[in-house]
């Protein structure tokens, strides 16, 4: 039992964090709003020669192999440089989903899609039977698409009809996605099955890694304009009311990261209480980023309230992602497996 | 990051699970609060467990202990609590003092009071707060006069746990009559027994009387009994309060096993539990988890030589505000039954229940309240400034 980061854990997230400082400001997402853009080639090539595509991916594909916690310290990253392209639903979920699958049915035109996405070439989308809805899933290479019925489509954005569902984020597109064309099919076999529950998983996961670093981010700019805002002659972070505010977010912010982290590390297990876990980082994760957010447009007053200021981006951003892999419904039946499980660890 | 238990970690699991199994008294203690008799039945509990070297396994085996790591003393409780062991009579000696005394004491003072603090044979009580020294602590007024060898002490301590039965108390004193707040305090155990001593018991939120007031006139001690250098009490007694709202006090175990008794009590009640409590039950598991796992990351990077700081006065928040929503949705759950006494022919378990929500009500207030720990958040944390 060691519930400590590893050095290289440390080292990829501090890469992705000096990355995205720099690639992905506030600033250049201001910019993008301007222009009504939602995807940046060129920050998606950068991102891509860090290898981050193929984190979760096994070498022999072209990855780096590595685990669901260092995947999760990427997602958190990107939940608070606000990154607007698709990094964490596919190199977190798609990716190593169409590895599996293509491993499955032997099928080596499809692991060629994936050397080729690992390499940065293109990106995967995969949209599970109860939300066909996606970030930039017009513009992928390949398509998953799973079916109520258990089957599982594969193919080009060709075979595929996209209607496009603008987002009270301006830096979120979503795609509502149908079958249109002759996708290749691949049939629910339990294995397949399985990688599909798996892909839902880390969804999930990843999703709440992403929310724990939108809360962050919106309890740091909280913190920041607290101090440097004067009122009454003195900072407003100075008055109670403002202090204990913050420093509740603060609390529900430090039980939210060890909830992620552990959920990531149990995957492996895959059973009830691993699988509760995942519910539990994604329930809790929904809740922080609804309070760290809506605390920060209060904290800003009405600077909040407007669209000049970073404020209403994390708010938006949270809500978007808040609708993503799973609904509280689901996510709680999920939970109670686990206490039901009975035992910790 | 590995969150699977070694095979010796598991070992361990199975050899205290036998110990506990075999030595557990099957009927509940009378409270050691309420009665000298319980208070005792208590002392002899923590005997045993130092018989067999359960008393604090984290301590050196020199004291008492058997040096093992902080998950092992997670897997300690996990295990204790399972097997319903009776509550630490002698919590502000072991978990409070003794890691304090650990990084302060001098190792004759190491030798004089850590075994007999593992033992039960001495039993402490804290001696902090005053009438005007509440949440405001730095304001004591009670003084350690310096007499060659010895000091003398005289003041009004107030909200004393366990000092009505315990056997020695230590407190912050201010030695040095020229200065104030934070600075020239001490700190300074007493024997509860000395000649100037005055306890006089308070009944508590439920009649007990878990505290008391402590009157000392001209109560002398040898200096030997001052922990740390004269002056550094206040540096030290922070230290104390780390471990009261941190680690040691409140290991997940005691959430967990409340957790998991009240998903069993809501089990009867099947699908009629809706809403609010329905979310209560659920919530109740969640946060005893996100406790747990947070306490397990903590207890990874002390073992490790990492440190300790504000993140004490999160975890406060986290537990207090926890425990009483756990015991609130009992309540609920007992409907008709919650506000029955342990005394009452129908009560069964509610009582216990009861019990545990006067406890929980509190969390909030001691150890510093939590209004104060979310200023410490604020500006050791956030880095908000102070006024």
């Amino acid at each position: 039992m060691d519930f400590r980061f590893t050095e290289e854990q440390d080292m990829i997230a501090e890469t992705v964090q000096d990355a995205l400082r720099d690639l992905c400001s506030t600033a250049r997402l201001r910019e993008m709003t301007k222009r009504d853009k939602t995807f940046v080639a060129t920050r998606w090539a950068a991102l891509s020669d860090l290898g981050l595509n193929g984190v979760l991916l096994p070498e022999a594909h072209g990855g780096l192999s590595l685990d669901e916690v260092t995947m999760c310290r990427v997602a958190q990253a990107c939940g608070t440089a606000l990154l607007p392209e698709p990094l964490v639903d596919h190199a977190g979920v798609a990716l190593p989903l169409l590895a599996e699958l293509a491993t499955l049915c032997d099928r080596p035109d499809l692991l060629q899609h994936v050397s080729g996405m690992a390499q940065g070439d293109g990106h995967a989308v995969f949209l599970p039977p109860e939300q066909p809805l996606a970030i930039a899933a017009d513009t992928a290479r390949v398509v998953i698409y799973a079916q109520t019925n258990g089957q599982i489509l594969i193919g080009s954005p060709e075979e595929f009809e996209f209607t496009a569902q603008p987002t009270a984020d301006p830096l979120t597109l979503l795609h509502y996605c149908e079958p249109s064309g002759s996708s290749k099919r691949i049939d629910p076999s339990p294995e397949a099955q399985a990688a599909l529950a798996q892909a839902n998983a880390r969804g999930a996961l990843f999703a709440a890694a992403e929310l724990l670093g939108v809360a962050q981010a919106a309890l740091d700019l909280s913190v920041a304009y607290a101090r440097e805002r004067q009122q009454f002659g003195r900072s407003i972070g100075s008055n109670q009311a403002v202090k204990h505010m913050l420093a509740d977010v603060q609390v529900q912010i430090a039980f939210l990261k060890p909830v992620v982290y552990a959920a990531a590390a149990l995957m492996p297990r895959e059973d009830d209480f691993a699988r509760g876990q995942i519910s539990h980082a994604w329930l809790r994760a929904v809740d922080v980023a609804d309070k760290a957010t809506r605390v920060a447009v209060q904290v800003h007053g009405a600077m909040g309230y407007s669209w000049e200021t970073d404020v209403h981006l994390y708010l938006k951003r949270a809500l978007v992602l808040s609708g993503q892999w799973g609904t509280r419904f689901n996510h709680e039946r999920q939970f109670d497996k686990r206490i039901a499980a009975g035992e910790f660890i | 990051m590995d969150l699977t238990y070694s095979p010796e970690e598991q070992a361990f699991r199975a050899e205290v699970r036998e110990w506990m199994t075999v030595n557990v008294p099957s009927d509940p203690l009378p409270s050691f609060d309420a009665s000298r008799d319980g208070f005792e039945a208590h002392r002899a509990w923590e005997a045993a467990l130092n018989q067999g070297r359960w008393s604090m396994v984290t301590w050196p085996e020199e004291y008492g202990g058997r040096g093992l790591s902080l998950i092992q003393w997670l897997i300690f409780e996990e295990e204790y609590f399972r097997a319903g062991a009776p509550g630490r009579v002698n919590q502000n000696g072991i978990f409070l003092l003794g890691p304090t005394l650990m990084d302060y004491g001098t190792p004759e003072q190491k030798t004089r009071f850590l075994p007999p603090m593992a033992s039960g044979e001495e039993i402490w009580a804290q001696a902090w707060s005053e009438p005007q020294a509440g949440s405001d602590l730095a304001a004591v007024k009670a003084t350690a006069r310096r007499d060659g060898d010895d000091y003398v002490l005289k003041g009004h301590k107030i909200w004393s746990s366990r000092a009505v039965f315990a056997d020695w108390g230590f407190g912050l004193f201010r030695s040095d009559a020229n200065e104030t707040r934070h600075r020239g305090l001490s700190l300074i155990f007493f024997p509860l027994d000395a000649p100037g001593v005055t306890i006089q018991p308070i009944a508590q939120i439920d009649g007990r009387t878990g505290f008391a007031e402590i009157m000392l006139d001209e109560v002398r001690v040898p200096a030997f009994n001052r922990l740390g250098a004269e002056g550094e009490g206040w540096k030290i007694c922070m230290t104390t309060a780390g471990f009261e709202r941190g680690l040691m006090l409140r290991s997940p175990a005691r959430y967990q096993t409340a957790a998991a008794r009240l998903a069993t009590l809501s089990e009867p009640q099947g699908s009629n539990i809706t809403g609010r409590l329905r979310d209560a039950v659920q919530r109740a598991t969640m946060d005893a988890d996100a406790y747990a796992f947070s306490i397990y990351h903590t207890a990874s990077l002390l073992d490790a030589g990492g440190t300790i700081g504000a993140e004490a006065s999160i975890n406060k928040i986290f537990w207090s505000e926890l425990d009483i929503a756990l015991h609130r949705a009992a309540l609920d759950l007992l409907g008709p039954r919650a506000a029955l006494t342990g005394a009452a022919p129908a009560s069964e378990a509610s009582g216990t229940w009861l019990d545990g929500f006067f406890f929980a009500l509190a969390g909030p207030i001691y150890a510093g309240s939590n209004e104060i720990q979310k200023n410490i958040i604020a500006e050791r944390v956030l880095g908000l400034p102070r006024n």
